[in-house]
């Protein structure tokens, strides 16, 4: 006859291994999903890397024909190699970028008012990739909230939160997402202060 | 906008004498099908019969031998399900001239009406290859068949588009099993964006699952993607409305595979096929031709395929 002190500790030590493989696919789980994070912010670094790449040469492009914005593109290219400068806070460096997407929308609005520069096929070019650009880093803006989000939700929910907390995971901001105006059509009556 | 405005009433004004001239082939070609189906039909019900009763009539007086009657019933549903065959049969053998002749006159003028440039091959089909490339369907198939093809360039947008009916048939005889993978309208056009990976609604090999930021658009559709940074770049939140949108006019699934678009929108009817119970000279079956060109031709307008201003693809 089996003695039922045996059946108790086997039972135990059952209830031990399936804990402990519930414990281990979450560990993993939240493992993932902070990968996941950290790998969609060395994206955003990437689009934001090619940004500061394209403004020297679009600012050289556009400098001849809009005199009358000197001060904004002087501006620009002071906040980018100040943005460019990866010893910075992380936050600090995000407001620059911030910044800048808002005052190369300014200058984009601008563009209307000088016809020749509309013309020129290097600028539209020039235009195409930073839209292109734009688009991509508000695309890993977007995704990177999305991942996020799952590990915020992950850190939060039970029981993956006691898991979280023995991991010392934290929560992650999100970004607020702008949308650069001149992206989509641009309104031109808004440029002329209509 | 690329569509040009279709009048309707000036059209089928126009085309008056030939729709007469393919009603007359219609009603030519529907008489000895049906005509020919229902010798067949009522001659196989009333042998059905005739071998059914003729035991008991012999029989009579004697311990009666009643009908077997649920081998009586399978035999008329299956006499009843050869008739269906050999009316598409005999119609396809007599209708012959008919679609071909309202296919090449009809549909391409309606299709004239609405853009300019389209080519037209009432045979021809999407080839299997980018059905298979566009990664919309996992299952394999043995049976490929489609038709009217249309390819025309609207405004920046090249598109594709024909009828589709993919199918798996397994074993034979009574151990045939057809399995249906795609029976509608395979649409490919060039995308507005560049890009170098895959995405698709449906699960494929080496694609991982990735949640869009948009509730609606998540409960459609499931998006797998072999980068998911590049997938949020192509469905910016922009897009995946018109998506939303679009999926409230017809039933479909997408993929972005190498710069193009697929789209498979799952029809229950034929595309642009002639009438074959309904008259030719009815208002409302051009307004079903037309409505179903229309959703074809305005997706390029609703996912707003034309606005290229992003990199190499802007213009």
């Amino acid at each position: 006859m089996i003695d039922v002190t045996w059946i108790f500790v086997l039972a135990l030590g059952f209830l031990a291994l399936v804990g402990l493989l519930i414990y281990f696919s979450i560990y993993n789980n939240l493992i993932a999903k902070r990968n996941q994070v950290e790998n969609i912010e060395s994206s955003i670094d990437v689009t934001l890397t090619k940004r500061h790449d394209l403004i020297p040469n679009l600012i050289g492009a556009v400098r001849a024909y809009m005199q009358h914005e000197s001060e904004t593109l002087t501006a620009i290219v002071d906040l980018r190699n100040r943005a460019a400068n990866h010893a910075l806070d992380p936050a600090e460096r995000m407001k620059l970028e911030d910044k800048l997407t808002s005052s190369l929308g300014k200058i984009m609005v601008s563009v209307e008012a000088y016809p020749e520069l509309k013309a020129s096929q290097n600028f539209l070019q020039l235009q195409a990739s930073l839209n292109e650009i734009e688009e991509q880093i508000s695309a890993a803006r977007r995704a990177f909230n999305a991942a996020v989000t799952a590990l915020n939700n992950a850190i939060e929910m039970f029981p993956s939160s006691l898991v979280a907390s023995g991991m010392n995971l934290e929560r992650r901001s999100v970004f607020e997402i702008a949308s650069p105006a001149y992206r989509e059509n641009v309104n031109v009556a808004s440029s002329f202060g209509l | 906008m690329y569509l040009k405005e279709c009048d309707l009433d000036t059209l089928l004004a126009e085309l008056e004498p030939l729709l007469l001239e393919l009603e007359e082939k219609r009603i030519a070609a529907l008489w000895p099908s049906l005509g020919l189906t229902a010798l067949f039909c009522f001659g196989a019900l009333g042998f059905i019969l005739l071998v059914a009763v003729t035991p008991a009539f012999f029989l009579a007086g004697e311990s009666p031998v009643m009908v077997d009657s649920i081998g009586l019933w399978q035999a008329s549903i299956g006499v009843l399900v050869s008739s269906s065959a050999l009316f598409v049969f005999l119609w396809r053998f007599f209708s012959k001239d008919y679609v071909h002749v309202f296919k090449q006159n009809v549909i391409q003028k309606m299709i004239a009406s609405l853009v300019d440039g389209a080519l037209f091959w009432p045979s021809g089909h999407i080839e299997s290859v980018e059905f298979e490339q566009s990664l919309l369907f996992r299952d394999d198939f043995n049976r490929y068949e489609g038709d009217d093809l249309v390819e025309v360039m609207l405004d920046k947008t090249k598109v594709r588009f024909s009828e589709l009916h993919v199918k798996k048939v397994t074993g034979s005889g009574k151990n045939k099993e057809t399995i249906e993978i795609f029976d509608g309208l395979f649409f490919i056009a060039d995308f507005n964006k560049n890009f170098d990976f895959q995405l698709s609604t449906s699960d494929f090999h080496g694609g991982e699952r990735v949640e869009l930021d948009n509730p609606a658009f998540n409960d459609l559709f499931d998006i797998y993607t072999t980068d998911t940074v590049q997938a949020f770049y192509v469905l910016s939140p922009s897009f995946i409305e018109r998506l939303t949108l679009l999926a409230q006019k017809a039933d479909f699934t997408f993929s972005l595979i190498q710069g193009q678009l697929y789209i498979a929108i799952s029809m229950n009817k034929k595309l642009l096929e002639p009438t074959i119970f309904r008259s030719l000279l009815e208002f409302r079956v051009y307004e079903e031709y037309l409505d179903d060109l229309l959703l074809v031709f305005g997706i390029v307008e609703d996912l707003s395929l034309n606005t290229r201003i992003w990199g190499e693809k802007a213009s």
